[in-house]
């Protein structure tokens, strides 16, 4: 694999010009700080994305190549973020589970006993073939799914940052086909195969627009990876602690305009086979929604705000569990508890666009708040910057042991 | 040859009859949205800070303005990205190339600045808003870049949910080509916001076309500068340009 990467990267300039490849992407250089127990942390990336592309009549090739360096803390103890109730009863030989490491273990979930600062992969790989009622992609492409900004239940492929909600996310391997089948009706689909079969996933989805709303009816079927950290004994055997269960989504979602607001919906119930996985405990089907609305004023002032629904999590802070904490803090759910909110105020101006985000966890009180800046100081250079601020308790989503911070970001494009 | 017999029975029309503010409008709007056009911009910013920032796209129309899409080609932070308007920009998608993601938005986003410029999308890409939008009235006639030229004022109707109070407008009286355009404060009565001024006319196609366009913000104290760099009108245009799949090519 790297060596293909090397390839790609020593490809000689003339045979670029020659094909008339596209040559583009960025590099990004990245600070984090964070305050946790008493220590304040840093941990600086570097990422530099190179994208190649080339579109003929009915083929476009598109591909990126990230390498990323990670500097300061790379290693991270997520129990220093659990409540101290959950933490305090973590047996020793536990503790070593609970460790992440940033590079190329980064979405690895469990024990690793080899952090590696250092990743590179290939991205986006894909080919897409556009015939006259027919787009098919195929390769590694990004999956994203749904109306929503923060949360997309229809989407399982992906998690999102509440703190970054629109930062790139990753592309999975899958074939995608995209066809109009009426005037104002289209079909959706994509099947990307697991490693057995059986574990495949699918999605078929029908698009249609009526008066001012474009809506869509989703199914979905997903192998779904689920990490028992409750069950003492199936942490003595870290592959037994990964169970996969089946489970299929059927939702929809819209996006429109109502009295002059900019309306956005998105939900769906899953039905999950429990037969297929080992009994993780409280594991049933259960429903999500998102709704969102959003409004302009004169003066560019852009208002927002979102709020989510996930039957399956806890609606009491009491009952987060452990495996409910590590399920949202490795990105297994899109949060820790059953109902939240997300509010974005923003003030684009030429160069500056100051920004509040706040998001708010209605089943415990506890809420983050997020001052932002983005500014483009010169033509082909953004700088992003972030504080987070948790204000809750002890224990609630939002607690301040999450680790207040911030998060500066400078990104140049070429 | 239709668009010069077209320009001659409008210049004769004219001499013999009195335009009402209505027909001098609906003419105005007849010229700018064409069947069909295909064009290349150069959009150049003057920050506040004296900074410049210059973007180029590629912008179709169809449907005689009623349909829009624009692709950004420059800078490179922005390129791919698309903008699809139907409806007259009533229905807005815009499409970002490194999430490969379309996002539908409200109407209201018409009011959001066209990538930081001194346009707004509604500016930008709102077809025949001049008709719909406002009431015309003539006020008289005025010379504006050594031109005679129609002074309309244009109030906007009620239920539009516009960022401006009213326009006025100097039309050019031969070619129907508006030379400038005031557009005034929603709060604060008689207050000028910002003031486009078009300019560098020349008959491309047959059609009076104004090359240059400068929006110049009276309130930020900033400007922003349009150059059609190349255009073609009624030409043909695939429809499926202007859809969500279209949009995503």
């Amino acid at each position: 694999m790297k060596r293909l990467l090397l390839l790609i990267f020593l490809m000689p300039a003339s045979l670029l010009l020659s094909q008339q490849l596209e040559l583009f992407g960025y590099y990004e250089p990245q600070w984090m700080g964070v305050s946790i127990n008493d220590h304040f942390y840093n941990v600086a990336s570097n990422k530099l994305r190179l994208d190649i592309g080339k579109q003929f009549t009915h083929v476009e090739f598109g591909a990126n190549v990230n390498y990323v360096t990670y500097h300061g803390k790379t290693e991270w103890h997520l129990a220093d973020y659990l409540p101290t109730h959950i933490s305090n009863r973590i047996p020793d030989m536990l503790q070593d589970f609970l460790v992440f490491h940033f590079g190329d273990m980064a979405q690895w979930v469990g024990p690793v006993p080899m952090p590696r600062p250092d990743r590179i992969y290939l991205d986006n790989a894909f080919v897409k073939i556009g015939l006259k009622k027919l787009d098919i992609t195929i390769g590694k492409q990004q999956l994203g799914m749904g109306t929503g900004y923060t949360w997309n239940p229809t989407d399982l492929f992906n998690v999102k940052d509440f703190l970054d909600p629109t930062y790139e996310q990753p592309g999975h391997n899958a074939v995608r086909l995209e066809m109009p089948v009426l005037p104002n009706l289209s079909l959706d689909s994509y099947f990307a195969p697991g490693e057995e079969f059986k574990n495949s996933n699918a999605m078929l989805k029908l698009k249609t627009r009526i008066g001012r709303f474009d809506l869509s009816a989703v199914a979905v079927r997903n192998a779904w990876l689920r990490t028992e950290y409750s069950n003492i004994s199936l942490l003595t055997d870290p592959l037994n602690a990964v169970n996969t269960y089946h489970r299929h989504l059927v939702g929809g979602d819209f996006v429109g305009e109502l009295f002059g607001l900019g309306v956005w919906g998105e939900g769906g119930y899953t039905f999950v086979d429990l037969k297929t996985g080992a009994g993780i405990e409280n594991l049933e089907n259960y429903w999500q929604a998102v709704l969102g609305l959003d409004y302009t004023f004169d003066s560019g002032l852009y208002i927002m705000a979102e709020y989510y629904h996930d039957s399956l999590l806890p609606g009491k802070w009491q009952d987060y569990s452990l495996n409910h904490w590590m399920w949202y803090l490795t990105a297994e759910t899109k949060a820790l508890c059953r109902d939240n909110l997300f509010a974005l105020a923003q003030y684009p101006d030429d160069l500056v666009t100051p920004a509040l985000m706040i998001i708010h966890s209605i089943s415990d009180g506890s809420a983050a708040i997020v001052p932002t800046l983005y500014w483009t100081p010169f033509q082909e250079v953004e700088l992003t910057a972030y504080l987070n601020l948790y204000t809750g308790e002890d224990g609630r989503a939002y607690a301040k042991n999450l680790g207040n911070g911030g998060l500066i970001r400078l990104r140049v494009y070429f | 040859m239709k668009c010069y017999i077209l320009v001659l029975v409008l210049g004769l029309v004219s001499l013999v009859k009195g335009f009402t503010g209505p027909e001098i409008i609906e003419k105005v709007n007849e010229l700018m949205n064409q069947e069909t056009s295909q064009s290349t911009m150069e959009m150049t910013i003057f920050t506040s800070g004296g900074q410049k920032r210059t973007f180029e796209y590629l912008s179709y129309s169809a449907n005689y303005g009623e349909k829009n899409l624009i692709i950004y080609q420059a800078p490179a932070r922005v390129k791919g990205q698309r903008m699809l308007m139907l409806n007259h920009a009533d229905d807005i998608w815009a499409y970002f190339p490194r999430t490969r993601r379309v996002r539908k938005l409200a109407t209201h986003a018409k009011k959001q600045k066209f990538e930081g410029s001194d346009f707004s999308n509604q500016d930008i890409g709102s077809g025949d808003s001049f008709i719909t939008d406002y009431n015309p009235t003539l006020l008289g006639e005025e010379k504006k870049q050594k031109k005679q030229c129609y002074k309309v004022e244009m109030q906007r109707v009620e239920s539009a949910d516009i960022s401006y109070s009213k326009l006025i407008m100097w039309v050019d009286k031969q070619s129907f080509v508006p030379l400038v355009i005031d557009y005034y404060d929603d709060k604060i009565e008689d207050r000028i916001l910002k003031t486009l001024i078009l300019s560098d006319i020349q008959t491309i196609d047959n059609i009076p076309t104004a090359t240059r366009m400068e929006m110049i913000n009276h309130g930020d104290n900033t400007s922003t500068t349009i150059t059609l760099t190349e255009i073609q009108y009624n030409i043909a245009l695939d429809d499926d340009l202007f859809t969500e799949r279209g949009l995503k090519k």
